[in-house]
């Protein structure tokens, strides 16, 4: 006991003497295995991840009808079902430059009368698939024109009131896993910024159920009012429209401030 | 080289985890926890670490390793943040740093605050104590001033608690995560009011003010070669006993701030026990060619009683030691 009292220990001599050396293995046993307890507990309560993927290096080509409404994309045909596939571009960012080279290309066609072919990386969650023109103009691969107007569904459904989080879908569906909440929130601020179609996904806590595209009253895109409420619990009310195999909630932006009732009051997590 | 290996296999471990229970979850997802959790736990390891060498000195071993676990742990938290600010700000709009601060604009509410810019404000105060961390930095800014500049781990601390507290924990539901982070932070806060708390009762302070000489300690007290650290007039003083003498000095290491104290009289030097930095007892000076000083004292026997003079002399000043009979 004496003897240990007396050791002392440099840190650049080459051996210690041997309760110094226990002290260090037993403080990094311990360390040990607080970290693989903690490791451990973490990957057992951690919130599960929902089954989305983006398709990351592999291009595929759809052939379709464009759609303008409720937001840019291509009405297909995938398992004997028609799909609107909604395009975004690379990045943060909306696919508006290849759906403007497509108008140019077109002359005087209404969009809705082209048939393209377009190549892209794939991104889903379950039935709903998106897609992403990675390479900018060069995605187009064909475009001819119809003689005929695709056939499109559109059914009014009266005024709603849906609670929910204003998402950015392309994160959502499957480019990042998780993208709700807080933690997601800047990206998808920035994603909605740079021009992705912002979405209602209803539920919270990442159990969602359903999705509504977010327009204004005339059907135009509301991406630079709904940032404030982006990644949030937000409940909102509007005339709600199924376009094709989608719904949209259209909006009053002007009345945006009142109409939206933030709820986090009531929200556990938002408490702890 | 434990500690690579600590990195790694915690690494895999989470990694395997995730590929088995949670196969959905991305690259960069797991990526990013995995080294946000590493930096988090390997803070509080070298936070705990001080107090707990104060605590008992064969615990000193680690703390020569702390420097490596901070550039560790630093290194951690860059990856983490690298990541973060990648997957969350770039490809965008606006520069991805500018969107760490502009994207969520909600400073004025601690629920919503955007909580990145905190781990961002730490990542920069841990990457300036990982740059200062050679002795070059030591050398040049001096110890009071370095010292000072790694206190601001604290800082971090503070910062990172609060950065995973307003983002990570609000994101998940289980009251576990909420209930590690305070166990961590009542874990290392313990730990320095423990070791505050035993400095204080070890080390009661003596009034000096406008005496000669005031009573120190008993010889007896003293353990050969070994030091007792007394507090007068405000400054901590280590009286050494060895071959007889007794010496006192300045208890601050000029190195880091060590506990000269603490240390023991090797080589007839007084080493100290964080680094082994050395200073003769007789006159406070490093032997050459090193050129280190710390303040003399001057000593005086009553019988077993040592008494101090609580004016110190200038920094390496030759003070006779004086006999014990």
């Amino acid at each position: 006991m004496m003897e240990q009292e007396n050791e002392f220990y440099i840190g650049w001599q080459e051996h210690a003497p041997s309760s110094f050396k226990s002290s260090r293995k037993g403080f990094f046993i311990i360390t040990l295995i607080v970290a693989i307890i903690f490791g451990i507990t973490y990957l057992f309560i951690e919130r599960p991840f929902i089954e989305s993927t983006f398709d990351f290096g592999n291009l595929t080509e759809l052939e379709g009808t464009l759609v303008e409404y409720p937001v840019f994309g291509l009405k297909t045909s995938i398992d004997d079902q028609t799909v609107t596939v909604p395009l975004v571009g690379f990045g943060k960012f909306d696919a508006l430059p290849v759906l403007d080279r497509i108008r140019s290309e077109a002359g005087d066609t209404p969009l809705e009368k082209l048939k393209v072919k377009l190549r892209g990386t794939i991104i889903q969650y379950r039935d709903r698939m998106w897609m992403e023109l990675t390479e900018g103009n060069g995605s187009i691969i064909e475009v001819n024109t119809m003689d005929h107007l695709p056939e499109r569904i559109i059914n009014n459904k009266g005024t709603k009131t849906v609670i929910g989080e204003i998402i950015d879908p392309k994160c959502f569906f499957g480019v990042m896993n998780p993208a709700y909440g807080k933690i997601h929130k800047s990206c998808a601020i920035r994603c909605i910024s740079g021009g992705i179609p912002p979405v209602l996904a209803v539920g919270e806590h990442g159990e969602f159920s359903d999705y509504y595209f977010l327009v204004d009253q005339q059907g135009h895109s509301v991406n630079k009012e709904v940032l404030a409420y982006v990644g949030i619990p937000v409940s909102l009310s509007g005339d709600v429209q199924q376009v094709d195999d989608w719904n949209v909630i259209k909006i009053s932006p002007g009345e945006l401030q009142t109409s939206v009732l933030i709820k986090l009051d009531n929200s556990f997590a938002y408490c702890f | 080289m434990g500690i690579l290996a600590f990195v790694l296999g915690f690494t895999l471990l989470f990694f395997i985890g995730h590929i088995v229970l949670h196969p959905n979850a991305t690259f960069e997802t797991i990526l990013i926890r995995n080294f946000g959790l590493l930096a988090f736990l390997l803070l509080h390891v070298i936070l705990i670490t001080g107090p707990l060498a104060r605590l008992n000195n064969k615990f000193l071993i680690i703390l020569y390793n702390r420097r490596h676990l901070g550039v560790t742990m630093f290194l951690m938290a860059l990856i983490h943040g690298a990541f973060s600010i990648m997957n969350f700000h770039s490809l965008g709009d606006i520069n991805p740093v500018k969107s760490v601060f502009l994207s969520n604009l909600r400073y004025d509410s601690l629920i919503h605050f955007p909580f990145q810019v905190l781990g961002f404000t730490a990542l920069v105060v841990l990457a300036l104590m990982a740059v200062t961390s050679h002795d070059f930095w030591l050398k040049n800014l001096g110890p009071k001033l370095w010292k000072a500049l790694h206190m601001m781990v604290y800082i971090a601390y503070a910062l990172i608690l609060l950065h995973v507290v307003l983002g990570a924990v609000q994101n998940e539901s289980s009251p576990v995560f909420f209930g590690s982070i305070l166990i961590g932070f009542i874990t290392v806060a313990s730990f320095h009011l423990i070791a505050a708390f035993r400095e204080k009762t070890v080390d009661m302070p003596i009034d000096g003010t406008g005496a000669d000489f005031v009573k120190a300690c008993m010889v007896s007290e003293i353990k050969e070669n070994r030091a007792k650290i007394i507090t007068v007039s405000g400054e901590r003083v280590a009286i050494f006993k060895y071959d007889g003498k007794l010496s006192a000095v300045n208890n601050f290491c000029r190195h880091q701030g060590g506990p000269l104290g603490e240390g023991k009289i090797v080589d007839g030097c007084i080493t100290c026990p964080w680094h082994g930095y050395q200073y003769l007892p007789e006159n406070g000076q490093s032997p050459p060619p090193f050129t280190e000083k710390v303040e003399t004292y001057q000593l005086k026997l009553d019988g077993d009683e040592v008494w101090i003079d609580p004016r110190p002399f200038p920094e390496g000043t030759a003070v006779a030691p004086i006999e014990i009979a």
